[in-house]
């Protein structure tokens, strides 16, 4: 119904009254002569109705033939509407410069989308789209992207593959990262290989699962000395050679030394600001305020505000520069201050250093003290750890 | 010259041959679809006529008006009080 409303609408329609004895002659004559009528409503020696402009003269014909008087009530329609306008030539001309504008503007990108991966800066991204001349406001042709996509590759050894979507005025690209196969663990089942010992101590716990183990428990070995050998060998004399699995626990001792100084400069931020705003129409920046780069120690904070019209972004931005002003001041640490410092350190040192590779502390012994304006934190750990390191043999057929 | 033959509602269908050339769909008092008209007779907001040929065909009541029409049939709707065969 709503296509009919408005196909009617673009060919023109009016409304009309029929006077005579008998409008229903004329109701007849137009129906049997293919007179599209609708909106009929009848009245003693009257018939309200509506038609089609192009049904006018017609319409005016029956109303003749059946002696009665055809008065047009109203007219509507885009036909009408145009000759409404037709005086002011004014409103034509803005109406083709309206459409051609808005096909040249649409032939600029106006949003830039980027879908980084997490082993990727977006940032950094954005920059050398920049660099290769592929910013908001830009007029595109699809070898021009081609050839950003290629010399993106080129550029950055991280990114295996870019895809830039052109979806009207908006850009998305699309980025994968390339992914970095180690050789070592590449799988190679004919793979020779022998344990080592990555620290000094002294051996707790052996169990192993492929390999000849080459030394007990008690036992004292050194970093680098051959904990689990890949040869086997059997009764009958053979060998076979094999790759090295299994777990050797020895206890280790290691030392960790945390300092801070004793002085130390910190940045206090002051109340004191200053704002600059730009307004971004159609790729061209306009400053609002008057004021320049402030000298002195400011940091800048940026943001940008773009408003979107149905989740699509507006060539339109308004970005925010904050200088805030901040001053360096040079303070003194206290000893105690210095301890709970070092202590919150440490703690972080063994959560991720300690713990984290299947470490247990056995003992622990801490010395804190202040030497040449910087505070100490000496700790000694004896640690129960596995030892083992894979070292592979290369082995000649 | 070759006379043109006058096209009647029923020609070329079995169904309107059989019931005189008048098939009428009534969806309780609100509307009626009415097929094998030759013409109205009167139409004005409490009565609609239509000439059928045999006999004319009387709605009353209220509001009454032609939603849609074309040569044989139409769509008449309102608040219909009556039916009436005027031979």
């Amino acid at each position: 119904m709503l296509i009919v409303k408005l196909l009617r609408w673009i060919f023109g329609y009016f409304d009309f009254e029929i006077k005579g004895r008998f409008p229903e002659r004329f109701l007849n004559l137009a129906v049997r002569n293919g007179l599209n009528l609708w909106n009929m409503k009848g009245e003693k020696e009257e018939l309200h109705a509506t038609a089609k402009i192009a049904d006018k003269n017609t319409a005016e014909l029956f109303a003749q033939k059946t002696e009665s008087e055809l008065i047009i009530e109203k007219e509507h329609g885009l036909p009408y509407l145009c000759r409404t306008y037709k005086s002011r030539l004014g409103l034509l001309v803005g109406l083709i410069m309206g459409v051609a504008l808005s096909c040249w503007l649409s032939g600029f990108i106006w949003n830039i989308e980027v879908n980084v991966p997490p082993e990727l800066n977006e940032y950094e991204i954005r920059n050398q789209l920049r660099e290769l001349g592929f910013y908001e406001g830009v007029r595109y042709n699809s070898d021009s992207i081609d050839n950003i996509k290629r010399k993106m590759k080129l550029n950055d050894e991280r990114i295996s593959w870019v895809s830039i979507n052109i979806f009207g005025t908006n850009a998305v690209v699309e980025l994968s990262p390339k992914i970095s196969v180690e050789k070592d663990k590449e799988i190679n089942k004919k793979a020779v290989s022998n344990l080592k010992s990555t620290a000094d101590g002294t051996i707790t716990k052996i169990n192993v699962h492929n390999g000849t183990a080459v030394v007990e428990i008690g036992e004292g070995v050194r970093k680098g000395q051959l904990l689990v050998s890949g040869i086997m060998e059997y009764n009958n004399g053979t060998n076979v050679m094999a790759d090295s699995e299994g777990t050797v626990y020895a206890k280790t001792s290691r030392t960790v030394t945390l300092s801070v100084p004793k002085e130390y400069s910190k940045a206090i931020t002051s109340d004191e600001y200053v704002c600059k705003r730009e307004f971004s129409f159609f790729g061209i920046s306009f400053p609002i305020t008057l004021c320049g780069n402030p000298v002195g120690e400011y940091y800048k904070k940026e943001s940008k505000l773009k408003p979107t019209l149905f989740d699509n972004a507006l060539p339109i931005s308004i970005t925010e520069e904050k200088w805030q002003r901040y001053e360096t001041k040079k303070l003194t640490l206290g000893s105690d201050d210095a301890k709970k410092l070092l202590d919150n350190r440490l703690k972080l040192y063994e959560m991720f250093l300690i713990y984290s590779d299947d470490r247990t502390i056995i003992s622990k012994n801490s010395k804190f003290q202040e030497k040449n304006s910087i505070y100490y934190l000496t700790v000694s750990y004896e640690v129960e750890e596995n030892i083992c390191e894979k070292s592979y043999i290369q082995v000649k057929e | 010259m070759k006379r043109q033959k006058k096209r009647t509602p029923s020609q070329g269908n079995i169904l309107m041959d059989k019931i005189n050339g008048v098939y009428m769909n009534v969806c309780g008092n609100r509307e009626v679809i009415f097929e094998g008209s030759r013409g109205i007779v009167e139409y004005n907001e409490n009565s609609i006529k239509i000439n059928t040929g045999k006999y004319i065909v009387a709605f009353s009541g209220r509001g009454l008006h032609i939603r849609c029409m074309n040569e044989f049939s139409l769509v008449i709707a309102g608040f219909i009080t009556s039916i009436e065969y005027i031979m």
